[in-house]
């Protein structure tokens, strides 16, 4: 995998996953969508975030190979999470929307 | 008194990192700058006008050994070093350095590669570019003393991040939390998140950072076994050849350019450097470093050296040959070599210079809040630990937070301006270039002290904002490149520079506006300031 394609593909798959984590927690939910979520959806989310944090990982070793996909992937990790977290309370319905429109950006190269 | 333990971890927390904020401010700053070192470096030079500098040839090497040679032997016949750097794409002349014994201060001259003639002052921007950034970080140009201020600095920051978590009362509840408009509880989320989110970061620089110099921070053992020598030490472990001390028996220098062509030839690379130790002695040896590949074996983390070969420079025997991305010394020199590899993201190429450069501004920014979060909870009500002279105190504090915040970033900016306006034929210009850095800094503290402090805040940000803004401009007005021609011949290094101090003078612009749009609510909070902006609004200052 080319490491510039990689290095925006892992950071929307951290974001995405940071994303998933967030909306689990009552106050992150009720800030991007109304009230709690279901027990039954919290748990969907949870396990989505953790799956989604644990492919990034897998797809750095893809791309940087097991010494150094880590270290991308932590680097990655911080700053999705970054982003997420300092745009949150700016543009809440936004920054949960960038999780989709993000990754989609990508894709018109790909058709040219 | 009886405390709990996380009672006394906030007052470790709070004490500890108040008195190293500054210096660790300073320290990740610089060192995040520094991760740019050789764009900078490739800006101060104007060398995206030079454009590509075509790959040397070999004959076109030994020419230039044989130059550098000369004049060496001319200047500085019996050295304890010399040096010799061979043009490549950081710098396009010819560089030699000398030493005439171990006392002495190291000399060096900059020679045209094709007529061996010394270049006057005034014929390149002679500069330390992004070099002063990576100085600064790891020892404040202050040699030995700077590497232990910057390691003590570093120990508290290592303390203050274990603290700093025990503290936290919610770490996961307000993993992704951040509140703005509020105030302190603001000021502390910024803090928190910052902080949290780049954890691992903060762990592993600050921890490869004491390891990049253990041998100086822990020299117990060398001392005791090796009579304290890190050179005798290093040979040994590193399986190289003993260090060889003056004979004190003159011996006439051979040609160094066939070793060098000997040592290419070994370690496969092209030489950057012919080094000569003890030259005119009989102990006289000769190392040709390769040059470093940013490319070659870009994936691996360890040991990714550039190679290098020794010979004796009487004998002209062949003392030794490390090859290229090789590691010696054991699992031991290899995971201290891993660390260093990490701290100095020597891997990856630019997309991991990214990374570490928004993770180390994000530490960077962590410690400014909480320099300034130490303040603004003091500001709505002093916690009167300095008894009568608390309000004295406070004052110092807010005076050393805004000339170590707002005043280094704006020496920064600065050092730009003054790449760019300082006369070219300017003896030592290099030097002078890091005094008048300091002098800018100097000057912040100043005004730091002379002015009330939300002033101080906002004019040196202004300041910082307008220099920021206006790199570019002044590049065009002084060297007539800009942007747009540096984009369009591709030139992502001068281009890369110029967008960054863009994006940065408008973070500066944002918050100056965060600064107008809060400042009548501080002022209800702090009634000294009130009371200094009413006396500055009836025109008394």
């Amino acid at each position: 995998m080319d490491p510039h394609f990689a290095l925006y593909l892992v950071f929307f798959v951290c974001y995405a996953g940071l994303l998933a984590l967030s909306l689990a927690m009552d106050r992150h939910h009720s800030q991007i969508r109304h009230g709690k979520p279901a027990p039954l959806l919290r748990r969907a989310l949870r396990l989505t975030g953790w799956s989604l944090l644990a492919l990034a990982l897998w797809l750095c070793s893809l791309a940087w190979g097991w010494a150094i996909g880590p270290v991308a992937w932590f680097g990655l990790l911080s700053t999705a999470a970054l982003g997420f977290v300092f745009l949150l309370p700016y543009a809440p319905r936004f920054a949960a929307w960038l999780a989709v429109v993000g990754p989609l950006l990508a894709l018109p190269p790909f058709f040219l | 008194m009886k405390q709990t333990l996380r009672q006394s971890m906030s007052w470790l927390h709070t004490w500890g990192g108040l008195w190293f904020t500054w210096i660790l401010f300073a320290i990740f700053l610089t060192g995040t700058l520094g991760v740019f070192d050789d764009p900078i470096s490739h800006w101060m030079r104007e060398q995206g006008k030079i454009g590509e500098i075509a790959p040397s040839t070999v004959d076109q090497r030994s020419r230039a050994v044989e130059l550098g040679q000369r004049h060496l032997a001319a200047v500085s016949p019996r050295a304890d070093f010399w040096s010799i750097a061979l043009p490549g794409d950081e710098n396009p002349n010819l560089r030699v350095f000398w030493r005439a014994d171990e006392d002495a201060p190291f000399k060096q001259a900059q020679l045209d590669p094709l007529t061996g003639a010394e270049l006057q002052p005034g014929a390149s921007r002679e500069t330390e570019g992004g070099h002063h950034f990576v100085h600064m970080h790891f020892e404040f140009h202050a040699g030995m003393a700077g590497i232990w201020i910057v390691g003590a600095a570093t120990m508290a920051m290592l303390v203050a991040l274990v603290s700093g978590i025990i503290v936290h009362k919610k770490i996961f509840t307000d993993f992704f939390t951040f509140r703005p408009g509020k105030g302190q509880r603001s000021w502390l989320d910024g803090h928190n998140a910052l902080g949290v989110l780049t954890l691992p970061f903060l762990f592993v620089i600050s921890y490869t950072g004491l390891t990049i110099f253990w041998a100086t921070y822990m020299p117990a053992g060398v001392l005791a076994r090796y009579d304290g020598s890190e050179e005798a030490f290093f040979a040994r472990l590193s399986e190289e050849p003993a260090p060889r001390p003056l004979q004190h028996i003159d011996a006439p220098m051979p040609e160094l350019a066939p070793l060098m062509r000997r040592g290419e030839a070994a370690i496969g690379r092209e030489a950057s450097f012919v080094v000569v130790e003890h030259a005119g002695d009989r102990s006289a040896a000769v190392r040709v470093f390769g040059r470093f590949d940013p490319d070659a074996e870009n994936n691996r983390l360890v040991g990714r050296g550039s190679g290098s070969a020794l010979y004796d420079a009487i004998t002209l025997e062949t003392l030794d040959v490390q090859l290229p991305n090789t590691v010696r010394g054991g699992s031991v020199l290899q995971t201290q070599r891993t660390m260093n590899a990490l701290h100095f993201v020597r891997f990856g190429g630019y997309p991991m210079k990214w990374l570490y450069f928004i993770c180390g501004m994000a530490a960077s920014a962590m410690l400014a809040t909480g320099a300034i979060l130490f303040m603004v909870k003091r500001r709505k009500k002093s916690a009167n630990e300095f008894g009568a002279a608390t309000a004295r105190v406070y004052r110092g504090i807010e005076v050393l937070n805004v000339a170590a915040i707002a005043g280094l970033i704006l020496a920064c900016a600065a050092y730009f301006w003054i790449n760019r306006l300082l006369p070219l034929d300017v003896a030592e210009r290099g030097t002078r270039e890091i005094v008048l850095f300091f002098a800018v800094w100097l000057a912040s503290l100043a005004h730091a002290a002379l002015r009330p402090s939300l002033a101080a805040w906002r004019e040196q940000l202004a300041a910082c904002a307008l220099l920021c803004l206006g790199l570019p401009l002044l590049n065009l007005a002084t060297t007539g490149d800009w942007l747009v021609a540096a984009l369009a011949r591709g030139d992502g290094e001068t281009a890369g520079v110029e967008l960054s101090a863009i994006g940065f003078g408008l973070i500066f612009l944002a918050m100056l506006r965060q600064l107008r749009r809060r400042a009548p609510t501080l002022t209800v909070d702090r009634p000294e300031t009130a009371k200094t902006a009413a006396i500055d609004a009836i025109g008394g200052r």
